[in-house]
């Protein structure tokens, strides 16, 4: 499966393929003709307490990820906008189509698109015998 | 009675046992007394979650999981939040080992919520039956970023009254996802080549930890089905070999009573859990014996033979078949402990009471123990051992095979003292049991014991006639899959997963590859081929989860080794150098030792292997055969070529697991 990231204010591109804005809040200053969206999941983005504390403070982005992939299956509602997202890109890979993450922050690794597409995308561990406990 | 089951748990409801008191898990009766007003699995729960308009909760654990008690404990017992539970949810109870299926199923589906799922599972579901949240332990009290189990069950009613088109919406995506995900799943790839099995050992042995043996880091399983596959090739055997040895002498064996406990926590295998699976011992047991038949080295020996006394010792069970488990867990001197009991020696142990057994047997489990006893039997030149063996398998053919009246053939996935669970048997069990089955008419001589292993193979190929188009599946469930699963859409046509043993699939593919050499039949190797043709690609990029697939892979891409033994009728093969010996020790392919008359009875059912095999002149003949195509009979153990798997440059081998 293909996963970019690209930021909401860069012209869209016929090889972008589906595109998905992932952030909480509409970008300012962009239309929603020139945003070319097929899709907007805003409660995959971090939440306001967490994105206030993270301030995109370079950093403390290490912390920020491990938080941000926490609160993504912290909720039954969180966990539904990911399990969305994950459809979605999986009917995408399916016919060949790249999902596209839309965000807003300005710069391209400070971002929580690409900690959002690393998460997707990552493998499924090498999964072991079953049974291994969880981690209270 | 307190040794009887796992975890007898007093009534915390004033003395009203809930529904589980009369289940067939000891898992659930460990429930019984719970506060929570659990349903087990079937239409009933769902059925009242749709007429109180409430979500479900799935929770799903075995009976040797540590955690899964942990949270028994702290949260079911809980009689607050049981009322909680009880005025939100409707909730089921399930042991995963009873329905492998409904587990499979609903991880699956809960995967596509929250990642990096184990067990405890607890799965929140419609009442349609549609996943849409989950997670593993809940504490009791928040901790550091994780949410309590009240503060979580909390989430889902405000999500299942607030925003529940946003959660059901999600969940019927998933659903229509994984059901896309399955149909392509029975679409043929193909069987990886020897080059590409090269690959896979090499990635396997990549994966070594080249200080402590074994795979990867912490926690460390002895993942035999890989072990089994690395055993059988040239290039990986020394890998297998320094595993076994390094684990006989590890922690995670137990000298005294011989049985493996099942993973460490850490790296150097030094802090075992406990528990000891039937699973693992029973395949540990063929590895070791393989092992010892490859080396003739005592420390292969040493260990095997301890395995089959805590198979026969500790897990036998009264009426005839093996428990599926012995907990961690168990009363030292008045007081729980976990492992307590094996730090004790011969003599403190006699004094306390053994670690509970999860006594329900298991069918699927049972084969695989079944199948190392008979060959362990065989090899050591135990009888003790065979016996075991034909006690399982004849309580199994008593007791699990059900509807024998009107000529169907139908498996019972469970029991426990004579009482037969509802749960539905799966391909695990029908491929599992049928290869033990094989085993054990190879090392006892018994034709009924292949016949019975036919009989079920056959129950799970398609009719002859069926057109391909319609039946893409080369096995299938004879009874069908589980009625609530499938009302759910949710029975899955092929879980190619493997754990800790062989998948249904790689296990009943195995089976009908078995019944193929001993019968000549094509249909039987042509249904094994289509069903690692399923797999595909998946074997060779994650060899460490395929480890019986590749091992039957490799088998199938290699010409078959078939050695027929047979002795005059009444000769006891005590020679030490006779062919019957030189069988027993034989490391390669199938063999068989048969008395004369074993032989025709074998022929005369159709088991073409054994056609006009007799003994010349009152001596004992071996009819070594490759494909089918025979060398000349020879009756000087001197004359039958080295059967050392590899020495052709070819991988080979028929035993379990592959």
């Amino acid at each position: 499966m293909t996963i970019r990231i690209k930021r909401v204010y860069d012209d869209p591109a016929p090889d972008d393929g589906s595109r998905v804005l992932v952030d909480r809040l509409w970008p300012r200053g962009v239309s929603r003709e020139r945003a070319e969206l097929d899709d907007w999941i805003k409660d995959v983005a971090p939440s306001p307490d967490l994105r206030t504390w993270w301030n995109h403070d370079p950093d403390r982005i290490d912390e920020f990820a491990e938080r941000y992939r926490t609160e993504l299956g912290a909720t039954p509602v969180t966990a539904a906008a990911v399990a969305r997202l994950r459809s979605l890109v999986a009917a995408n890979a399916r016919t060949g189509t790249t999902t596209t993450l839309v965000y807003a922050a300005r710069d391209p690794v400070v971002n929580h698109a690409r900690i959002l597409g690393e998460y997707l995308g990552a493998a499924h561990p090498e999964s072991l015998p079953v049974g291994a406990p969880p981690t209270p | 009675m307190a040794n009887d089951t796992i975890h007898e748990v007093p009534a915390q409801n004033g003395g009203m046992p809930n529904r589980l008191a009369d289940a067939i898990s000891p898992y659930l009766r460990s429930h019984a007394g719970n506060p929570v007003d659990w349903h087990g699995w079937g239409a009933e729960a769902f059925a009242e979650a749709r007429a109180r308009d409430l979500p479900v909760l799935v929770s799903i654990g075995y009976s040797t999981c540590h955690w899964c008690h942990v949270m028994a404990r702290e949260s079911f017992s809980d009689p607050v939040l049981a009322d909680y539970l009880n005025e939100h949810f409707v909730s089921v109870k399930v042991d995963r080992e009873e329905h492998p299926d409904v587990d499979a199923a609903y991880l699956a589906a809960a995967s596509a919520f929250v990642g990096g799922l184990g067990w405890p599972l607890n799965v929140f579901v419609t009442p349609g039956g549609r996943a849409f949240y989950a997670g593993t332990y809940f504490p009791p009290q928040p901790m550091t970023g994780h949410p309590s189990f009240r503060q979580v069950l909390e989430a889902v009613t405000d999500a299942w009254t607030t925003r529940r088109a946003e959660v059901t919406e999600s969940a019927d995506l998933v659903a229509a996802a994984l059901a896309t995900a399955a149909a392509e799943a029975t679409t043929a790839g193909a069987r990886p080549d020897a080059v590409a099995l090269n690959a896979a050992a090499a990635a396997l042995v990549a994966q070594e930890d080249p200080v402590f043996g074994g795979f990867g880091g912490a926690p460390k399983f002895p993942v035999a089905p890989a072990l089994g596959f690395l055993l059988e090739r040239a290039k990986g055997r020394d890998l297998a070999l320094r595993t076994l040895k390094r684990l006989g002498a590890s922690p995670l064996r137990d000298p005294i009573e011989g049985g493996f406990f099942r993973y460490a926590v850490n790296r150097d295998w030094s802090e075992p859990h406990y528990e000891r699976m039937l699973y693992d011992n029973a395949q540990l047991l063929d590895l070791y014996t393989q092992a010892w038949k490859l080396t003739g080295e005592p420390w292969a020996r040493a260990v095997a033979l301890g395995i089959a006394r805590f198979l026969t010792g500790v897990l036998a069970l009264p009426g005839g078949g093996l428990a599926s488990a012995q907990d961690s867990e168990s009363t030292v001197d008045g007081r729980r402990v976990e492992g307590g009991y094996y730090a004790l020696d011969e003599e403190a142990r006699k004094l306390q009471a053994r670690p509970a057994l999860d006594d329900k047997v298991l069918t699927g489990w049972n084969g695989l123990g079944i199948a190392a006893l008979a060959r362990a039997g065989f090899a050591f030149d135990e009888p003790a051992l065979q016996a075991a063996a034909m006690r399982a398998a004849d309580m199994l053919l008593d007791q699990h095979l059900a509807d024998q009246r009107t000529g169907g053939v139908e498996l019972v996935r469970a029991s426990i003292s004579g009482r037969v669970s509802g749960a539905r048997s799966t391909l695990e069990d029908y491929g599992m049991f049928a290869r033990g089955l094989l085993e054990l008419a190879l090392a006892t001589g018994e034709v009924r014991y292949a016949l019975a292993a036919r009989r079920l193979v056959d129950a799970t190929l398609p009719p002859a006639q069926t057109p391909p188009a319609q039946s893409p599946l080369p096995f299938r469930v004879p009874n069908g899959s589980d009625p609530v699963l499938a009302a759910q859409g949710l029975e899955s046509a092929v879980d190619p997963s493997e754990g800790a043993y062989p998948s249904g699939l790689t296990s009943i593919a195995g089976a009908a590859w078995l019944l193929h050499l001993l019968t000549a039949d094509p249909r039987y190797l042509a249904a094994a081929e289509s069903g690692m043709d399923l797999l595909g690609g998946q074997l060779t990029s994650r060899p460490l989860a395929f480890g019986a697939a590749l091992r039957l892979s490799a088998a199938l891409a290699a010409p078959a080794l078939q050695l027929v033994v047979v002795s005059p009728d009444g000769s006891p093969a005590t020679s030490p150098d006779g062919l019957p010996a030189a069988a027993r020790r034989r490391a390669t392919g199938l063999v068989a030792a048969v008395t004369e008359a074993q032989a025709k009875a074998f022929s005369d059912a159709g088991f073409d292997l054994f056609r006009d095999r007799t003994t010349r002149a009152g001596l004992a003949v071996a009819y070594l055969c490759r494909d089918f195509v025979c060398s000349l009979p020879v009756t000087d153990p001197a004359d039958l070529p080295p059967g050392v798997p590899g020495s052709t440059g070819r991988p080979t081998g028929t035993t379990m697991g592959a």
